[in-house]
C-alpha cells in the first residue's frame, strides 16, 4: 500500500486505534501488499465512544466485553453483578482503550494473516 | 509505567474479585444486609434487579445447607461457589507450577464457546429466565 493510500486510511480510521501505535500502524501499512490493502480497506472496527456508551447503559450485564468478543469476561460479568458493580465502573475508564487494543489486533491479524 | 500483560490482568482480576466478593459477603453483610443496600448499579439506577442479584443471599444459604434457599434466592449461586472453588484450586496450581494452566483453560473454554455458539446461546437463555425470575421476586408475582 503506498503512502497516500495508508495515510488516507488513518484519517478515516485514526480514531479506532491507540495515539501510541499510530506510527506503527503507518509503518505496516506502508509495508502491507497490494492484494491485501483491500482486505485492510474494508475492515470494519468497533467505534471506542459507542463501546463507552454502551458500557455506561449496559455495563453490569457485560455487553460491552461481548461485543468486544471477549465472551469469558462478558460471562463474568453477567453473573457477578458488574464484578460487585466495581469492575463496571473501571470499565467506564479502560473500556475505550481496550476497543482501540481489539481494534489493533484485528488489524494486525488481517495483515499477518 | 509498563502496561501490564493480558495473562497478568487476567489474575489480578481472579484474585480481586473473590476478594471482593467475600468481603461483601462476611466483613460488609451487617451494611448491606438491609432492604435497599446493593452493590449492583443497575439496581441503584433502575431499582430493578439484574440477573446475579441476590447471589449473595444465596451463598448464605448455601453455606447453612439450604440448597432449596439458595435457587429461591439466584440459581447462580450455586454455580458462583463451584467456579470459585475451581478457581481457588486452579490458583492454587498455578502458584506451586509456576504456569498459567488457569488463563489457558479459560482461554480454551472461550474458544469452545466461540465454535458452540448453541451452547452460548443455551447460557444467554439462563440468564434470561434468571432474570426473569429475579423481576418476578421483585413484583410479587411468586
Amino acid at each position: 500500500m503506498d503512502s497516500q493510500k495508508a495515510d488516507m486510511f488513518l484519517i478515516n480510521n485514526g480514531k479506532f486505534f491507540p495515539e501510541e501505535k499510530m506510527h506503527v500502524v503507518r509503518d505496516l501499512l506502508t509495508r502491507t501488499e497490494d492484494t491485501k490493502a483491500f482486505a485492510v480497506q474494508t475492515l470494519s472496527f468497533q467505534d471506542p465512544t459507542t463501546l463507552l456508551i454502551v458500557s455506561i447503559f449496559a455495563g453490569s450485564f457485560g455487553v460491552d466485553r461481548f461485543m468486544l468478543g471477549q465472551t469469558g469476561l462478558g460471562l463474568a460479568k453477567l453473573f457477578t453483578c458488574g464484578g460487585l458493580g466495581f469492575w463496571t465502573i473501571i470499565d467506564w475508564f479502560v473500556i475505550m482503550n481496550k476497543t482501540k487494543e481489539v481494534n489493533l489486533n484485528k488489524l494486525l491479524t488481517i495483515i499477518h494473516y | 509505567m509498563r502496561k501490564l500483560g493480558e495473562v497478568q490482568r487476567f489474575y489480578i482480576l481472579v484474585i480481586l474479585l473473590p476478594l471482593a466478593a467475600c468481603t461483601a459477603l462476611f466483613l460488609l453483610r451487617p451494611v448491606l444486609d438491609k432492604p435497599g443496600r446493593t452493590l449492583c448499579i443497575f439496581r441503584q439506577a433502575t431499582g430493578l434487579p439484574c440477573p446475579a442479584c441476590n447471589t449473595g443471599h444465596g451463598v448464605y444459604k448455601l453455606l447453612e445447607g439450604d440448597l432449596q434457599g439458595a435457587v429461591y434466592h439466584n440459581p447462580v449461586s450455586i454455580i458462583a461457589i463451584v467456579v470459585a472453588f475451581l478457581a481457588a484450586i486452579y490458583l492454587i496450581v498455578d502458584v506451586a507450577t509456576q504456569k498459567p494452566n488457569f488463563y489457558l483453560a479459560f482461554k480454551k473454554s472461550e474458544d469452545y464457546l466461540h465454535r458452540h455458539k448453541s451452547l452460548l446461546l443455551l447460557i444467554f437463555l439462563f440468564a434470561a429466565m434468571d432474570w426473569a425470575w429475579q423481576l418476578a421476586k421483585h413484583f410479587h408475582y411468586i
